[in-house]
């Protein structure tokens, strides 16, 4: 159990620097990245409480399960030692912030944007134009959305960037806010948002955290392409950074140059390689897990 | 919902321009085109009252309705959820296109604080 534990920590490790500083790096089809980050986040929070539950069994026990239920059972032979207690409470206090964390983050988002919600409806008026859209006063030049239930939600304007944009591209700016709603993009940010709170200063978790927040707008650009002239939302894209030096980010130029160019015929093969990829991820700390017995270590 | 909501909007921004606050039968008289009755005004009023909207001065008679917070500062608290860093609000707002400038985000920041530090 001792050398399952070892490799445990060893792609923990990994999996907490340097897999998220290549994958920060890679610039390719954004929804495989953002699959790839959920195996990332998943396979590592996996290995570093197996880990530890590892260490803690790792005398006398032959398998991980087995060595928990007889450490549950009170058996002799499954006597822990000053060691394997410490172990055993980085494990359970882990687990618990883990999971701790994603609901609490689940809910409290969930009420900001109830919250959100009611505000915004004494503050804003509904668009003639646009379904489930509402125009904000305020001269800011802002457009986000509100995600509420399964495909519903509110886009929202502000009278700031409807002055600042021509019709043509506010048309191609909601379609972007829509792919968000339709897709449920908020859903993706939660785990990294939580996993963030959960261990703020692993830099892995902040890397993936802002890694998932700018790949959603890609993969909201790639889907309003489906409505929308791209070369338009480029256009809304640079016209929004012309006015406010906050959009004149490396997330906008990278934007722009990826809606000027068609998009990658090979980006199937290549998500369907990243889909491999996040299992194998997924499959390498759960079987070191389950079944260590079976591969004699 | 839909017709409530507007009217909700309709009271509450009848409520911001009138700094004493109001009583219901007044505000019935400044909606006095939508012809409202009055125990439709009361339930309005209470609603918005139970979402922390309005606060109802009880020392006088009719009950007067004030605002909690200014429209602005309303705008401001919207505005600044959208900004924020912090990693439970970022899952909140599915991304927008466009932020405001770091020297707006201050403003907001401050206007916030004087908000929060007069009702505390």
């Amino acid at each position: 159990m001792t050398i399952v534990g070892l490799i445990l920590a060893v792609l923990a490790f990994l999996l907490a620097w340097p897999i998220p500083a290549a994958l920060a790096r890679f610039r390719g089809d954004p929804i495989s990245e953002v699959v790839l980050w959920q195996a990332v986040g998943l396979s590592g929070g996996l290995s570093l409480i197996g880990a530890a539950l590892a260490f803690a069994v790792a005398p006398g026990a032959t398998s991980l399960p087995s060595g928990i239920v007889s450490l549950a059972r009170g058996e002799s032979h499954a006597q822990l030692s000053i060691m394997a207690w410490i172990f055993l409470i980085i494990a359970v206090l882990l687990i618990g912030r883990l999971l701790g964390c994603l609901i609490l983050t689940f809910y409290s988002a969930r009420r900001a944007r109830l919250r959100h919600d009611e505000i915004l409806h004494l503050l804003s008026e509904p668009s003639a134009t646009y379904p489930d859209t509402r125009i904000i006063t305020t001269d800011e030049v802002v457009a986000y959305c509100l995600p509420k239930g399964p495909r519903k939600g509110t886009a929202v304007l502000s009278t700031g960037l409807i002055e600042a944009l021509d019709e043509e591209e506010r048309t191609a700016v909601i379609a972007h806010e829509r792919a968000h709603l339709d897709f449920r993009h908020d859903v993706l940010v939660i785990p990294f948002a939580a996993w963030h709170q959960a261990l703020p200063y692993f830099s892995a978790t902040a890397i993936g955290l802002n890694s998932v927040n700018q790949l959603i707008e890609l993969m909201a650009d790639d889907e309003a392409r489906e409505h929308v002239d791209p070369q338009i939302l480029a256009r809304a894209v640079r016209s929004a950074a012309a006015i406010s030096p906050d959009h004149r980010s490396e997330l906008s130029k990278q934007r722009i140059r990826r809606l000027s160019r068609p998009l990658d015929s090979a980006r199937i093969p290549v998500r369907l390689m990243s889909i491999g990829l996040a299992v194998v991820l997924l499959l390498v700390p759960t079987t070191l897990i389950l079944a260590p017995a079976a591969f004699g270590i | 919902m839909g017709t409530l909501g507007e009217l909700e909007r309709s009271v509450m921004d009848a409520i911001w321009v009138h700094d004493d606050g109001l009583s219901a039968a007044e505000l019935r008289e400044v909606l006095a085109d939508r012809e409202l009755a009055l125990t439709t005004v009361h339930t309005v009023l209470s609603r918005l009252e139970k979402k922390g909207f309005v606060t109802r001065d009880r020392s006088i008679r009719p009950h007067r309705y004030l605002a909690v917070s200014t429209r602005e500062d309303h705008v401001a608290e919207l505005m600044t959820e959208m900004l924020s860093q912090a990693p439970d609000r970022q899952a909140v707002l599915a991304r927008f296109l466009g932020t405001v400038s770091e020297a707006d985000t201050k403003a907001l920041r401050n206007l916030l604080g004087r908000n929060h530090s007069t009702h505390s």
